[in-house]
C-alpha cells in the first residue's frame, strides 16, 4: 500500500510537499470485574496518514487524510480530495524538515519478548500471533491477585493493555525513518471496607517498559489510600498553604507549556516575555521547565517527530524567567526561530526541601493526593478541582480530608511555591514530587 | 461497501455458530469526515481522524478464578479482506470451543430486526454542500466574529461533519445505521490591561448543515461574555443558592447519576446507586433521563454497539431512583432490564455501559421567574468540565461563569471559574425549583479518564443550594 501511495504523491502534479506516516499497533487488552474475566481483546490495525501540501499565490496550503485498507481502490480520488483541500486553504509558507541526526530514543520495552518467530507482514504480528502479551496480561492478574490479598482491600476491576507499534515515516524532502514503540497500561479500583463503609482509590498507570510498573507497590500504596479514605471528612474553608504531589500535580503545569509554546506566541496568546518572570511577578521560585522527547522510556519520548524533525530536549523556563519557545517546524518557521519539535515529556529541576519539610508548618497544612479532576484553564491558569483525597495536616495530627474544592491561578500559585528535593518519573514527567503552594484557597465545610 | 461488510458479517457470524462458538456476534464501525479551523493567523483543513474495523465476539467461560463466569473474547481488526477475517473466526472459535459449556450470555433475540437500515435526517446533508462553501462559512464567521470588538485578539472557529456507520450482526440481528454529526464552535479571546479572557459558543447535533446557523444574538452574547470576564473576581468559597443555566444542569445529571447508574459500575461495586434503587435520591420534582432515541441530539443512535434497539431510560422519577443503564454483560449478570447503552469508543475499545442523551425533565416554573425571586445567589452558566464519583457520591462541575443576582436581578459582578463540589443526594434533595426551559448541550465523555464517546447533557434550568468555590 505504501509504495503505491509514494508512486502516485510523485505523480501528481498539484501536490508539492507531502509527509506520510504508517502506523502499525498489535494490541491485546485484558478485562477483569472483581477477579473475574469481563473480556479480552486482541486489536491489529494499520493506517497511513497523509499530509499534503499545495503551494498556490504565494502562500501554502495543507490537507492531512487518512487512508485505511478498504480505501486501496480509491486511492487517486483520495489524493484529489487532499489536494483540492489544501489548494483552499492558505497559510504563509514553511518548508519540511530535511533528513538530520537522529538520537537513540528508547521507547521500546526489549524485555517483553514478543513473539519474534512470527514472520512480519507490513512490520506487524497479525492477530493469531500475539498470544505472548495476553500471558504477559494473564502474569499480571496473577501478580494484582497476590498483592491486594496481601493488603486486605477487594478487586473491583483491573483493565490493563500492553501495545506494540510500529511507525515508519517518509516525506518528500527525503526523510525515511522508522521507529518501534510499546506501551503498557493498567487501571485498577481498589475497594476498602471497614464496618457497613466502603470507599474506593482508582489509579491508572502508563509506562514504555513493564519494569517500570511496580504493581506491588503501587498497590501497596493505594490500598492505604483507599483505608484513609473511609475515615475521610471536608476540609475547613479557608485560605491555606497546600502540597500536592506525584500524579495528582502534573497538570499544573500545562499552562506554562501552553504559554511556552511557538503557536500561542504565534497567534499572540502568549503572556511570556524573553528574560522576564513567568508568574507575572518577582518570585524567589527558582522554577526551570524543559520539554524532552528524548527522555528514556519517556511515554512522549520519539526519535522524530510527525515531521521528521529530531528529538531534543529543550529549555523553555530556566529560574523563572522565560528563556526561549518551544516549536514545531510550522510554527518556528512563521516565527523565525529555531524548530525544536513537540514539548514531550515534562522536566523539572527539583528543589532542595525535604518533602517531610514542606508538610510542617504554624498552622494546617494540607497535602492533596488526589483530585477527581484537575484541568487549569491553559490561557488563563486559573483552576478549581475537587479533593478525591487529601490529608490535614496540624503539627503532629494528620486527619484524611475529601470532598471541598481548591481553587486558585497556577502562575499566581506556583510563584509562592517550594519544590521537593525529591523526584519522581511518572511516564511524561520527571521532576519534584511534591510542590507546596503556600496559598490556595479551599472551599469545604 | 456498506451492503457487501453487511454480507460479510452475516456469513462471518454464520461460521461462528456452526463453530458452536458461545453467542458469536460481529460489527462494522466507520467513521469518516472533515474538519476546518481558523483563527486569526492560521486555517486547516483536514479529515477527521477515520477509523474503520470489524469486531468478532464469544462468549468463553473463564475457569482460572472465581468459578467458572462467562466473559467476552474478541478479536479487532482494520483488516477488511474477507478471508483473512474467516480464518480469524474460524480460529476464534476454535479456541474457545475447548472452554464453552453452553450459551451463558445469550440475550433474547426473538424480537430481533434483520435487514433494518437507518439514517439521520438531514435538511442539509453535510455531503451535498461543497467543500469550498464550508471553508468560505468558516471565513465568514470567523471574519464576522473578529469585527465586533477591538479588543478580540483572537477568534478561533471549529466546524466538522462526521458519517459514522454501524453494522451489527448476530444469528438473529441485522442492524446498519448511518449517523451524520454537524459541530459547530467557536471561541473568542479578548485582552485588555495585560489580562486575556475567553468565551466560547459550540453547537453539536446529529443533523445536516442546517446546524451551522447561528444567530447574531448567540454571537452578541458570547463576545460580551468573553468581555465580561476581564473583570471577573473569584469567588469567595461558601454555600450558596444558585441557579443552574441548561448546561450546568445537564452536566451535573451526567455527572451525579448518569455515570452513577451505569450498571458495570454496579457489578464492580462502585457506585452507591445500587443499593438506593427505589429509594429517594432527589427532591420529589426531580425526574431524570437517558434517551438515545431523540432525534437530532449529539448523543443520539437508532441502536446501540451490540444491536439493542435505542428507547429511553427513566433514572429518576419524582425524586426516587428508578433504574440503571446496562449493556448486555451487565443486564445479563445482574438480571436487569436490558437498555440500549452499550457502546464502545471505536473498534479499538470494549463495550461499556454509557450514557447518551442525559437530562433532567422540564418543570413548571419559567427561568425569569426563577431570577426574579432571588434575593442573593449565583447564576452559573458555560460548563467547563465534570467529574463523577459513584463511589463516594461526591461531585466536581466546574462552570466558566458565575453571575451575581441580588433582589432579583444580575448586579453585572462576574466570577470565573466557579466550582461546585457536593454530596449528590444533598445536592439534588436542595432542588426547589425545575425551569419550563429545555435546551441540550452536545459534547464528549470518558469512562474515567478515557473511552470518549459522544453525548448530549441537558435540561432546563434549576434552583439549587450548593458549595462553590
Amino acid at each position: 500500500m505504501e509504495r503505491l501511495i509514494i508512486e502516485q504523491l510523485y505523480k501528481h502534479k498539484d501536490i508539492h510537499d507531502w509527509t506520510l506516516t504508517r502506523v502499525c499497533e498489535n494490541e491485546t487488552q485484558l478485562y477483569l470485574i472483581g477477579e473475574a474475566l469481563e473480556s479480552l481483546r486482541r486489536i491489529d490495525s494499520t493506517k497511513h496518514i497523509l499530509r499534503i501540501f499545495n503551494r498556490h499565490d504565494g502562500l501554502v496550503g495543507d490537507s492531512a487524510i487518512t487512508i485505511l485498507e478498504s480505501d486501496s481502490g480509491s486511492l487517486n480520488d483520495k489524493l484529489n480530495e487532499g489536494v483540492f483541500m489544501a489548494s483552499i486553504v492558505a497559510n504563509p509558507p514553511y518548508k519540511l524538515p530535511l533528513p538530520g541526526v537522529y538520537p537513540h530514543v528508547y521507547i521500546k520495552d526489549e524485555g517483553l519478548g514478543g513473539d519474534k518467530q512470527t514472520p512480519l507482514v507490513d512490520n506487524i504480528r497479525p492477530f493469531p500471533y500475539v498470544e505472548w502479551g495476553r500471558s504477559i496480561l494473564f502474569r499480571i492478574r496473577e501478580e494484582v491477585h497476590s498483592a491486594i490479598t496481601r493488603c486486605g482491600v477487594r478487586l473491583s476491576s483491573l483493565e490493563a493493555y500492553i501495545t506494540e507499534a510500529a511507525i515508519g515515516l517518509k516525506t518528500s524532502s527525503g526523510i525515511d525513518l522508522k521507529r518501534e514503540e510499546s506501551v503498557i497500561s493498567v487501571d485498577m479500583v481498589l475497594l476498602s471496607k471497614d464496618g457497613k463503609e466502603e470507599s474506593e482509590k482508582h489509579f491508572e498507570c502508563t509506562r514504555r517498559r513493564l519494569k517500570d510498573i511496580n504493581l506491588r507497590a503501587i498497590i501497596d500504596e493505594n490500598a492505604k489510600f483507599a483505608f484513609d479514605s473511609l475515615k475521610a471528612t471536608l476540609p475547613e474553608t479557608g485560605e491555606f498553604p497546600v502540597v500536592v504531589s506525584r500524579d495528582a500535580l502534573v497538570p499544573f503545569f500545562s499552562p506554562f507549556i501552553f504559554h511556552a509554546s511557538g503557536n500561542a506566541r504565534y497567534k499572540k496568546l502568549s503572556r511570556f516575555e524573553k528574560g522576564e518572570s513567568v508568574f507575572g511577578k518577582d518570585s524567589s521560585n527558582r522554577l526551570t521547565l524543559k520539554g524532552s522527547t528524548v527522555y528514556p522510556f519517556g511515554n512522549n519520548s520519539s526519535p522524530f517527530d510527525e515531521e521528521g524533525l529530531p528529538g531534543s530536549e529543550v529549555t523553555v523556563i530556566e529560574d523563572g524567567r522565560f528563556l526561549r519557545n518551544w516549536a514545531t517546524k510550522r510554527f518556528a518557521d512563521w516565527l523565525g526561530i529555531e524548530p525544536t519539535g513537540p514539548f514531550g515529556n515534562i522536566i523539572i529541576e527539583p528543589g532542595d526541601t525535604p518533602i517531610n519539610a514542606l508538610l510542617k508548618g504554624s498552622g494546617t497544612v494540607y497535602h492533596i493526593v488526589e483530585f477527581s479532576w484537575m484541568n487549569p484553564d491553559p490561557v488563563t491558569g486559573k483552576f478549581t478541582g475537587e479533593i478525591r483525597l487529601g490529608y490535614k495536616i496540624n503539627g503532629n495530627r494528620i486527619s484524611p480530608v475529601k470532598g471541598g474544592s481548591v481553587t486558585g491561578n497556577v502562575f499566581e500559585a506556583m510563584g509562592e511555591s517550594t519544590f521537593s528535593k525529591e523526584e519522581i518519573f511518572l511516564g511524561n514527567f520527571v521532576g519534584p514530587e511534591a510542590i507546596r503552594f503556600e496559598r490556595l484557597s479551599i472551599a469545604g465545610s | 461497501m456498506n451492503s457487501s461488510v453487511k454480507e460479510l458479517l452475516a456469513n462471518i457470524v454464520s461460521e461462528m455458530v456452526k463453530a458452536q462458538a458461545g453467542y458469536p456476534s460481529a460489527s462494522f464501525s466507520s467513521k469518516k469526515g472533515v474538519r476546518i479551523s481558523k483563527d486569526d493567523r492560521e486555517e486547516r483543513i483536514s479529515h477527521v481522524p477515520p477509523e474503520e474495523g470489524i469486531v468478532l465476539r464469544i462468549v468463553s467461560m473463564d475457569k482460572s478464578r472465581a468459578g467458572s463466569l462467562p466473559y467476552f473474547e474478541e478479536v479487532a481488526t482494520s483488516q477488511l479482506d474477507k478471508e483473512i477475517l474467516l480464518k480469524m473466526a474460524s480460529s476464534l472459535s476454535k479456541g474457545l470451543r475447548r472452554n464453552v459449556g453452553g450459551r451463558p450470555i445469550e440475550p433474547d433475540t426473538s424480537n430481533s430486526k434483520k435487514g433494518e437500515d437507518f439514517v439521520t435526517e438531514c435538511k442539509t446533508p453535510p455531503s451535498k454542500v461543497s467543500l469550498k462553501e464550508k471553508v468560505d462559512y468558516v471565513r465568514t464567521l470567523h471574519a464576522k466574529l473578529k469585527a465586533s470588538d477591538r479588543r478580540i485578539v483572537n477568534v478561533n472557529v471549529n466546524y466538522s461533519d462526521t458519517e459514522e456507520a454501524y453494522i451489527f450482526a448476530d444469528k438473529d440481528t441485522e442492524l446498519k445505521q448511518n449517523i451524520i454529526l454537524t459541530s459547530i464552535s467557536f471561541a473568542i479571546f479578548v485582552h485588555e490591561d495585560g489580562r486575556t479572557e475567553y468565551n466560547w459558543f459550540n453547537r453539536t447535533g446529529t443533523g445536516g448543515f442546517e446546524l451551522t446557523n447561528i444567530s447574531d444574538s448567540e454571537i452578541e452574547k458570547t463576545k460580551d461574555s468573553s468581555l465580561q470576564l476581564l473583570n471577573a473576581e473569584r469567588l469567595k468559597p461558601g454555600s450558596y443558592d444558585v441557579i443552574t443555566s441548561p448546561t450546568v444542569s445537564g452536566v451535573i445529571a451526567h455527572e451525579a447519576f448518569g455515570h452513577g447508574v451505569e450498571a458495570d459500575m454496579f457489578l464492580k461495586d462502585r457506585a452507591r446507586g445500587k443499593d438506593y434503587i427505589g429509594k429517594p435520591v432527589a427532591s420529589e420534582i426531580v425526574n431524570m433521563c437517558d434517551d438515545p432515541s431523540i432525534p437530532g441530539a449529539a448523543g443520539s443512535y437508532f441502536f446501540d454497539h451490540e444491536g439493542k434497539l435505542s428507547e429511553p431510560t427513566i433514572i429518576i422519577k419524582n425524586g426516587i431512583l428508578d433504574s440503571g443503564l446496562t449493556d448486555l454483560f451487565s443486564s445479563i449478570s445482574l438480571g436487569i432490564r436490558r437498555s440500549a447503552n452499550g457502546r464502545r469508543e471505536s473498534f479499538k475499545r470494549k463495550v461499556y455501559v454509557r450514557m447518551s442523551n442525559t437530562f433532567f425533565e422540564r418543570g413548571k416554573t419559567p427561568p425569569e421567574e426563577m431570577i426574579r425571586e432571588m434575593e442573593h445567589g449565583i447564576y452559573l452558566e458555560k460548563c467547563e468540565s465534570g467529574m463523577e464519583d459513584p463511589k463516594g457520591w461526591g461531585i466536581q462541575v466546574t462552570a466558566h461563569i458565575g453571575r451575581e443576582i441580588r433582589n432579583g436581578k444580575f448586579t453585572g459582578r462576574v466570577y470565573s471559574p466557579v466550582g461546585i463540589t457536593g454530596y449528590v443526594p444533598d445536592l439534588l434533595k436542595s432542588i426547589s425549583q425545575i425551569g419550563n426551559d429545555f435546551e441540550l448541550e452536545g459534547g464528549g465523555c470518558g469512562k474515567g479518564h478515557k473511552e470518549y464517546v459522544r453525548v448530549s447533557t441537558g435540561g432546563p434550568h434549576l434552583r439549587m443550594k450548593a458549595r462553590l468555590g
